[in-house]
């Protein structure tokens, strides 16, 4: 015990101290705060009220109604939220290309420095009666790159046209605003005859996400793994170490060790995160949402799901199934090669594995009870990607739980078994690379 | 109480035999020799003894004990053939990572590691890695690795290739000194010089056979007072008919300083020098005497297989 100890200190001391480890640690959360703040900080300017000016070239001056709705738009929820728009209408009958052009130039003024001139235009909606009459509105603005601006602003300019096509087509006003209410579908997930309280989209984005982050997660740790077992073959220090130490416990050391590295490092990431993102958040509240960008409005105001506890604890307790099962797999492949390069040949039946998981994982995410998933939730290269999927939908019965953790537990016992056996007859064979029928001959007969 | 004691072992890789029905007996103190040429068997045979392969036939037991190698590793210290160390870790705690895979706790095992680093002259390297030290320092360090759990067993494979004469010299006595105060010590080699001024007991395998067995002064004993030490002053070359002649002269080791040979079964010294003489031969030098272990060696292992070029490294599948 003391020995597999030594191991697993050797391992994680000797990862943790090298350069690598210290500038992937570090480097990692500033790419991610770089990445997920740039948009932001790019979008930044659109994330005040914008300044629009009409050009209204309609006979019957309608623009002052078209954009009644549209002033009412908030940025933000709840009392804190500031207009979205800030309209002044310019009445142009006949002359709607030389009012535009002239005050074309008030549209993104800078001064010297290149900053905005206060009271500058966002831009310029252009609306005419034979534009309404073929669905057709101007808009000419600095933010049409902007597919977030823009999508909304046509979303709520649509409902104001079809009031606005109503009236002139003899409805009276209550008949025109009661057929442009605006429909807000609100879902809820039902699970087992109750309401769960969450959203449905929320759900489906939250497994999204899960799988991805542990397919993330579990590849490149188990190719850390590998890479150390093949580099411990080419300093030929094992035969010392298989002289006093059991394979498995050498087996089981390394991937323990490499794994409490990954978990530090992880810690790292996640305590920055939980900071950077804390910070972030007081910092510009607004950005965040600007760079939601294609996603919408709808995407904005939905607040992002609260992670349930036990999805939280079921999500890591596949995670360290997944990394055990799979770090030892990568660990067997490694015993088999030479080199780094073969290594390459060798890891597919793990990729396959992996990726299997990964794809089965995606395609469960709207069929949580399907008999496919059921069947993966009790295979060990499976179940790490399947379970936390499901549970992000809805829990999975105890004896179900706790069946797949005792197979996926047995699974991984019996890998560590499987590799320590090639790993203890490939450690020492150095040259040409087995075939798969060696390796099967090693597993017998080791 | 025999400290190994191998019995009809056998071990076979695809295609060739590397150990042959072999039993030897390593009694407890003294320096064992395992001799064979390259490709005999000794590295399998010290692998099988440590538990790092697995014979198909055949037991061998440690310590008068049927448990494996790495159930008293504690008591056994191992220098591999194929030296090895982290290169990226820090000597000491190298050298403390490999005594506690002995068995050692982590603050004993440092102590030790200090001492013995200070003995030998590397105190100021110990917080160095492993690749900045040469060649020599880090088969140093590797030997203290194999010692520090101070081992009643210590085998060393082929420990002296690759050193140079100062750290020869310095191993030499260290394993002498270990010796001395009562430890075992197996070693693998073939360089028979090195043998015959260390061993106490010698066993020569070929082929994964055993050939020789037995102390220096047994092994000496059994082959006889056979063996003929001359030396040419002039007309050297009338003299090869006859030393190539198997029906007087059984082997030849012709140095290039001197010749010493084995006489042929039936044949005595005396008509070996009347020959010689006839010949023509001028000798300053002639003389009947124990064999060496080297001219042991050639005679049971053959002159081609005793000088023949190392062979790569044996597949173990």
């Amino acid at each position: 015990m003391s020995k597999l100890f030594a191991i697993i200190r050797r391992e994680f001391i000797e990862r943790v101290r090298t350069k690598a480890f210290l500038i992937g640690t570090l480097m990692a959360p500033l790419i991610f705060f770089a990445a997920g703040s740039l948009p932001g900080l790019m979008m930044g300017k659109a994330s005040g009220t914008q300044s629009i000016a009409v050009v209204d070239a309609t006979a019957g001056q309608v623009a002052p109604r078209l954009i009644d709705s549209l002033s009412r738009e908030k940025l933000g929820s709840g009392a804190g939220g500031i207009p979205r728009y800030a309209f002044s209408v310019v009445p142009a009958v006949d002359r709607a290309a030389t009012v535009r052009d002239s005050i074309l130039p008030e549209v993104d003024r800078r001064d010297e420095s290149g900053d905005a001139v206060p009271g500058s235009l966002t831009g310029i909606l252009v609306v005419t009666d034979t534009g309404l009459a073929a669905g057709r509105i101007v808009y000419l603005g600095r933010n049409v790159g902007s597919l977030g601006d823009i999508s909304h602003l046509e979303r709520v300019l649509r409902t104001s046209v079809v009031r606005e096509r109503l009236l002139a087509l003899g409805a009276s006003t209550d008949v025109a605003l009661a057929a442009t209410i605006r429909v807000d579908l609100t879902t809820s997930k039902v699970t087992k005859g109750r309401m769960t309280g969450e959203g449905g989209e929320a759900a489906f984005w939250l497994s999204y996400a899960l799988i991805i982050v542990l397919f993330i997660a579990l590849l490149p740790t188990g190719m850390q793994v590998m890479s150390a077992v093949v580099e411990e073959k080419t300093n030929r220090i094992l035969e010392v170490l298989v002289s006093s130490v059991r394979p498995f416990d050498l087996m089981f050391g390394k991937v323990l060790g490499v794994g409490a590295a990954v978990l530090l490092q992880l810690a790292i990431w996640g305590a920055s995160a939980a900071l950077l993102g804390a910070g972030g958040a007081a910092a510009g509240g607004g950005a965040a949402q600007a760079a939601q960008g294609a996603q919408g409005a709808e995407q904005v105001s939905m607040s992002l799901p609260a992670i349930p506890m036990d999805l939280v604890i079921v999500t890591l307790i596949y995670f360290a199934l997944g990394f055990l099962f799979y770090a030892t797999a990568y660990a067997a492949v490694g015993a088999v090669c030479n080199t780094i390069q073969e290594t390459q040949q060798v890891s597919f039946p793990v990729m396959g594995m992996l990726l299997v998981g990964y794809l089965g994982a995606f395609a469960t995410i709207g069929r949580p009870e399907s008999m496919a998933a059921k069947i993966m939730t009790f295979l060990p290269p499976t179940a790490p990607f399947i379970v936390p999927t499901r549970w992000s939908n809805a829990p999975l019965p105890l004896p179900e739980l706790l069946g797949s953790i005792a197979i996926c537990f047995a699974g991984v016992l019996g890998m560590v078994w499987l590799a320590a056996k090639i790993y203890r007859v490939g450690i020492l064979s150095y040259g040409k690379k087995p075939s798969f029928k060696d390796i099967w001959i090693w597993i017998r007969h080791s | 109480m025999n400290v190994i004691a191998v019995e009809r072992v056998s071990k076979r890789f695809a295609g060739h035999v590397a150990v042959d029905d072999l039993s030897l007996e390593v009694p407890e103190g003294g320096i064992f020799g395992l001799l064979g040429p390259n490709g005999a068997g000794k590295s399998t045979t010290i692998r099988m003894i440590l538990d790092i392969l697995m014979p198909d036939e055949g037991r061998i037991a440690l310590f008068g004990d049927n448990k494996g190698a790495r159930d008293v590793s504690a008591r056994i210290g191992f220098l591999p053939e194929e030296r090895g160390l982290y290169p990226r870790m820090q000597v000491l705690d190298s050298l403390v990572f490999l005594g506690q895979m002995r068995g050692l706790t982590r603050g004993n095992a440092r102590h030790r590691a200090l001492w013995w680093l200070q003995k030998v002259g590397l105190s100021d390297w110990g917080k160095r890695r492993v690749q900045d030290l040469s060649k020599g320092m880090q088969q140093k360090v590797q030997l203290l690795g194999a010692l520090l759990h101070e081992p009643d067993l210590l085998v060393l494979d082929e420990p002296f290739s690759g050193l140079d004469p100062v750290n020869a010299q310095v191993l030499q006595e260290t394993v002498l000194q270990l010796a001395r105060n009562g430890k075992t010590i197996v070693f693998s080699t073939h360089q028979m010089e090195q043998a015959e001024s260390m061993c106490d007991r010698v066993v020569i395998i070929n082929r994964g056979k055993k050939v020789v067995d037995g102390t220096l002064t047994e092994v000496k004993a059994a082959s006889g007072a056979r063996h003929v030490a001359l030396t040419f002053t002039r007309n050297r070359g009338a003299a090869d008919p006859i030393l190539q002649d198997r029906a007087l002269v059984a082997s030849v080791d012709d140095t290039g300083l001197g010749i010493e040979l084995e006489l042929a079964p039936g044949v005595d010294a005396d008509r070996l020098l009347a020959l010689l003489v006839g010949a023509g031969c001028g000798l300053s030098h002639f003389e009947l005497k124990a064999p060496s272990l080297r001219a042991i060696f050639i005679s049971k292992v053959g002159l081609d297989a005793a000088v023949a070029p190392a062979r790569g490294e044996v597949s173990l599948v």
